[in-house]
């Protein structure tokens, strides 16, 4: 075994963080204080290449390998960009984008994914329903053949990029009579008729990023928007899971060398009983506990990208606990973030607490805590 | 990056493994709290143990001691930690000291019969206070005619009841000096100290040094006082870690398997969540326990100046998560898990150990938070 990155990706991440720093960051705190999607960092990231960059060149991308591009959602974090922007980035290029690349057929790979990997167009998916969240194979929306055609009915909940997406990535039965094998995937473009989206959901924390409800009217699409075999969506849903816990969590693992960062710097500076606090014992403790964290979750994050990047069938116990460990632990070591900075902690300008609101979404979205502790105790 | 075993990685793994079973085994009916027999199983082992490569890690100089040697300790330390630790500090700790601090004339003849299992050793390095970090220490050698003159005591020497040869750290000069003292050499008393009787097979002793001569060819010093505590609480650190992640190991093994065999209510107790939720979180800590131990082991082994803070990082969680997930166990064990030889009792007992011996928790979580505010 053997942990080490090559120099090309740390040059590689070292870049991504400059280019965070100075076009990304210095507009994060207005739009975490209107809570609206930054547009225009979101086509920055296209234009430097982020948002496909696994793709080959020929697809909009830059052909770069798994652990690289898990690195750039590292970098992101690590520049002090927002949860909600890399979670809208996540979804995505990861959900959306990766899906029509890996399953669907050449013309919509060709129509689709150069545009959303630099950023022209905004893609969602939409899995879970107001009824069916954990329970994904319950999911009521239907889709029914038409003749050339796929009539959708039915809603979709907390979908990530709803409000802006140009290109929606849905799951609906074909066969509601089944559960999983009853599944398939459709493309469902803005504006096609019977297709709208709710008002962006108010929440508690990635609030830059823009969520809602999705619904379908008897929208009709054609059929060759089908993405991927008929009854096949759920298996490709699960494929998703691999980047759900590599690349999605990576931002929350680089955003946790921020919070150290930032933590050990403002104890450096504040006086209190005539010495900085990090002269206490009890500041250094919290410090400890933030850096631990971060260099557990990194190795798990890795783990699932390496896995990834050789190619090797999906390792959902790997998986399950990366989530899991992600989700459930990460909220420690911002806790102590926030206490470091005091009563400041809890004020947005020192943005620790915008970072606390954003990790607890760590343990529910993209499976709940639960759920990844049901996964791994069925494979123990 | 390469989150798996090469062949030959997985074979020195497993082969130790096998070694340390069998060794096991046939000591079924040894009385390990007897230092005769205690002994006598580490020399047996090491010897063993060498046609597996494992003794080479942390001593030849071609074998640093990598992820692959650390999965092997883990391996071992899971199966039998009462023999473990006082193996490692025995001869790996013990070893390495002498490896990287003594004369080319001490190296030539401990290492190699510290390889082949025909010396075992203990570190002297603890005083009253238990604390090197704050106080300096009190034994210390003088120079004579015959040698060096050596005083003073040290406590909680893990092994020193059943070591032939004692290393000894102490003030020489105006730094520090290592002292190689036999263990039956005039003016040496060790006197066992007063821990749990499970600890018994670590023959943890206090060591009293009165006017003990030491030859000058058995005496290496003064050197770099700093580094040598570094050295020697990285390399315990490291078998502490192996320990923690090994017991958790073989908590969350009996756990998982009763949880299976176990009914309750017509079902196997795994299926409630209140049971498998809890060993899903167990598998987690230790698994991720695991990766901390072993991407220490790797900074260790290509020399990276990240490796003591990586070391320090890992020691904590590891020896903390194993304390939960021993907690864990035994609830799941239940009643039977209150046993002191049921793997989730020794588990916890070995927990505790992880987090005070070596660095202590307390002290690696001032030391990485420092190193934040670097
Ligand atoms: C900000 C945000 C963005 C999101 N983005 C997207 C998106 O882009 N696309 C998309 O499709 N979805 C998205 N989701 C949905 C997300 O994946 C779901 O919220 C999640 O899967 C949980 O589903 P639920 O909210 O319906 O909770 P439920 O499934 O109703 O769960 C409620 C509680 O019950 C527990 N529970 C449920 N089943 C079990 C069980 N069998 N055993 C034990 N406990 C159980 C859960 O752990 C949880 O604590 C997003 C959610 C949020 C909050």
């Amino acid at each position: 075994m053997e942990f080490g990155f090559t120099r090309e990706q740390m040059m590689f991440k070292k870049e991504v963080i400059k280019f965070a720093k100075k076009e990304i960051v210095p507009r994060v705190e207005e739009h975490e204080l209107s809570g609206t999607f930054d547009m225009e960092s979101f086509r920055k990231m296209g234009e430097f290449g982020l948002l496909g960059m696994h793709f080959p060149e020929e697809y909009g991308g830059q052909g770069a390998d798994v652990v690289t591009t898990v690195l750039a959602g590292e970098a992101l974090g690590e520049a002090g960009v927002d949860g909600g922007l890399t979670l809208s980035y996540g979804a995505h290029t990861f959900l959306c984008a990766d899906t029509i690349f890996c399953h669907g057929t050449e013309a919509q790979k060709k129509k689709y994914v150069p545009r959303l990997a630099r950023g022209e167009i905004v893609g969602c998916m939409g899995l879970t329903e107001p009824d069916a969240g954990s329970d994904v194979a319950s999911l009521k929306t239907t889709a029914e053949k038409k003749g050339d055609r796929y009539v959708l009915n039915g809603s979709k909940m907390f979908i990530t990029n709803g409000p802006l997406a140009d290109v929606a990535l849905v799951y609906a039965k074909t066969d509601p009579a089944k559960r999983h094998e009853g599944i398939s995937a459709f493309i469902v473009e803005k504006g096609t008729r019977g297709f709208s989206t709710g008002n962006p959901l108010k929440k508690m924390g990635c609030r830059t990023s823009a969520t809602s409800e999705l619904f379908f009217q008897d929208c009709e699409i054609p059929a060759e928007n089908m993405v991927g075999k008929e009854g096949h969506g759920f298996l490709m849903a699960m494929q998703t899971v691999e980047w759900d816990r590599s690349a999605l969590l990576a931002p929350m693992v680089g955003v946790a060398k921020y919070v150290l960062e930032k933590s050990a710097d403002y104890a450096n500076k504040r006086v209190q009983f005539g010495k900085t606090i990090g002269e206490f014992q009890a500041t250094r403790h919290k410090l400890a506990n933030i850096r631990i964290f971060y260099e557990a979750a990194r190795l798990l994050v890795y783990r699932i990208a390496w896995f990834k990047s050789q190619g090797k069938p999906l390792n959902h116990l790997a998986a399950a606990v990366a989530k899991l460990f992600v989700g459930d632990w990460s909220l420690g070591p911002v806790n102590d973030a926030i206490l470091i900075h005091g009563g400041y902690g809890y004020c947005h300008e020192y943005i620790m607490e915008g970072v606390f609101r954003d990790n607890r979404l760590a343990p529910l979205g993209g499976g709940t805590s639960d759920i990844q502790k049901m996964i791994i105790s069925r494979m123990m | 990056m390469r989150y798996e075993f090469l062949e030959q990685e997985q074979k020195l793994i497993d082969e130790a493994g096998r070694v340390v079973g069998t060794a096991m085994a046939g000591a079924a009916g040894r009385d390990l709290s007897d230092p005769k027999q205690a002994g006598e199983l580490i020399k047996t082992l090491a010897g063993e143990l060498a046609a597996t490569g494992y003794m080479a890690a942390g001593l030849d100089d071609e074998a640093p001691l990598g992820v692959a040697a650390m999965a092997a300790m883990e391996t071992f330390a899971a199966a039998a930690p009462q023999v473990f630790i006082p193996f490692e500090m025995s001869t790996r700790v013990f070893g390495r000291l002498v490896r990287h601090h003594g004369t080319p004339e001490l190296r030539r003849t401990i290492l190699p019969a510290l390889q082949k299992g025909a010396l075992t050793g203990a570190v002297a390095l603890s005083e009253a206070a238990l604390n090197v970090v704050n106080d300096p220490l009190t034994v210390n050698g003088v120079r004579g005619k015959d040698g060096v003159v050596v005083s003073g005591q040290k406590g909680f020497v893990i092994n020193a009841g059943a070591a032939d040869m004692l290393l000894v750290v102490g003030a020489l000069d105006d730094g520090l000096g290592l002292f190689l003292v036999d263990r039956r050499a005039p003016g040496v008393t060790v006197t066992p100290a007063d821990v749990m009787a499970e600890y018994a097979p670590l023959h943890i002793g206090a060591v009293s040094l009165d006017n003990c001569v030491v030859p000058a060819d058995r005496v290496v010093g003064p050197v770099d006082g700093k580094q040598l505590i570094n050295d020697i609480r990285l390399w315990e650190n490291q078998v502490l870690i192996a320990v923690a992640v090994g017991q958790m190991n073989a908590a969350l093994l009996a756990a998982t398997a009763h949880a299976k065999a176990h009914r309750s209510g017509g079902r196997p107790v795994i299926a409630y969540q209140e049971v498998g939720f809890k060993l899903a979180e167990m598998l987690t800590q230790t698994q991720t326990a695991q990766l901390m131990a072993y991407k220490a082991a790797w900074l260790s082994a290509v020399g990276d100046r990240e490796a003591a803070v990586m070391t320090d990082c890992a020691k904590v969680f590891c020896a903390e998560a194993a304390e939960e997930v021993a907690g864990a166990a035994l609830r799941i064990l239940a009643a039977g898990g209150l046993a002191p030889a049921n793997p989730a009792a020794v588990a916890g007992r070995f927990a505790k150990l992880a987090q005070i011996a070596g660095t202590s928790t307390e002290i690696a979580r001032m030391n990485i938070g420092g190193e934040a505010l670097k």
